[in-house]
């Protein structure tokens, strides 16, 4: 079996596609990325080319199809713990905020497979008191929130997580699911999961005292990063924080908060 | 009459005369601070030349920094696309080799 190459004009295709669909700007460099995550669709489709698949994908009479698509370009690259100062952060937060009446909030904006919105539910069941809390988490794509609901993960994934939380809030998998933990019903009931693409209006969601959106804008251009921005500090409460990844900058992107520490936001009140 | 007016002439003469040195000196003071005009004139257009460059440098480093940011946003992007390889590689070496172990070596 020999490999199906990809054209140039092939690719661009497809570069247009997951820009249109998810808001991903992909480099001429990202050819190798597309055919590997893609061929193994052809392969079952039995198409011959990547622009036959492309032609499957655009007409409009598999939207399955398309998802998978989106789901197989992007990337979901996550574990629990991500970025541990964000959630010493967020500790801090919860501290003073932990017996208030009104409830407190968080939004795990690109949650991928759920990883970043169980370790915020975790910090939050370990300090929160009184208030009444909840865990919002979303993604473009379907498959990865599917494994978010179920919430099994390998051990791997769950390396950074804390012993004592580890403890308190997974259960360790056996026989089948050996090398496996799972997150413990009392905290999968606190997070919830939909699909939102942030490239489109968003959905009532409501207000939130803290968003993070880690390592998404990596995969934008500009333009797409003031928009998206734009777009999820609108759900941010005055006073709410918004936490980006280390590597990611709202220099000549928003003017609308003002950091607090690297990678740490505040809304102004 | 012809008195006061001789009186009032020479005063006049006077006066003149003392304008006459006031000039003078006006005039001799004038030129001096013009050599220190000119060269006021030139620091100004010194200082300008040297903000110009100053704002050319900061352009240049802002310029450079924002690339360093998108670069290091490229990197981050292309870290975590190969993660994600690496994952499924990892993936499929595990298929393999529960494959092979049907073969008896």
């Amino acid at each position: 079996m020999s490999p199906v190459t990809i054209t140039g004009a092939e690719f661009a295709k497809f570069q247009r596609f997951i820009f249109d669909a998810a808001g991903i700007s992909m480099a001429d460099a990202k050819k190798a990325l597309v055919s590997g995550r893609l061929s193994k669709r052809l392969t079952l489709h039995g198409l011959q080319t990547f622009g036959e698949y492309f032609n499957l994908i655009s007409s409009g009479k598999n939207p399955a199809e398309m998802q998978m698509a989106v789901d197989l370009l992007t990337t979901n690259e996550t574990y629990f713990f991500r970025e541990l100062k964000h959630f010493e952060f967020m500790r801090s937060q919860i501290l003073a905020a932990r017996s208030r009446p009104t409830p407190w909030r968080i939004w795990s904006a690109a949650s991928s497979s759920g990883e970043e919105a169980y370790s915020m539910a975790m910090v939050l069941m370990d300090c929160m008191q009184t208030t009444p809390w909840e865990v919002l988490g979303t993604d473009i794509s379907t498959r990865v929130l599917e494994g978010a609901r179920r919430a099994l993960y390998s051990m791997e994934r769950g390396r950074h997580i804390p012993a004592d939380y580890l403890r308190r809030f997974c259960r360790k998998g056996s026989g089948d699911y050996d090398g496996m933990l799972l997150v413990d019903r009392s905290l999968r009931n606190k997070v919830s999961f939909r699909q939102v693409n942030l490239n489109t209006p968003l959905p009532e969601i409501g207000k939130f005292d803290m968003i993070f959106l880690r390592n998404v804008m990596i995969y934008f251009n500009e333009q797409t990063k003031r928009e998206v921005v734009a777009r999820v500090l609108a759900t941010l409460k005055p006073g709410g924080y918004f936490c980006i990844g280390h590597s990611e900058s709202l220099n000549d992107i928003t003017t609308t908060v003002n950091m607090v520490a690297p990678s740490i936001y505040r809304k102004p009140n | 009459m012809a008195e006061r007016s001789q009186v009032a002439a020479q005063e006049i003469g006077e006066v003149a005369r003392g304008s006459v040195d006031v000039a003078d000196h006006a005039g001799q003071l004038l030129a001096h601070i013009v050599p220190d005009i000119r060269k006021t004139s030139d620091l100004v257009q010194e200082i300008a030349a040297a903000s110009k460059e100053q704002s050319a440098g900061v352009g240049q480093i802002n310029s450079a920094v924002g690339q360093l940011n998108q670069i290091t946003q490229q990197n981050a992007a292309a870290a975590e696309q190969l993660a994600a390889t690496a994952n499924d590689m990892s993936g499929h070496a595990d298929q393999l080799s529960q494959t092979m172990r049907f073969f008896r070596i």
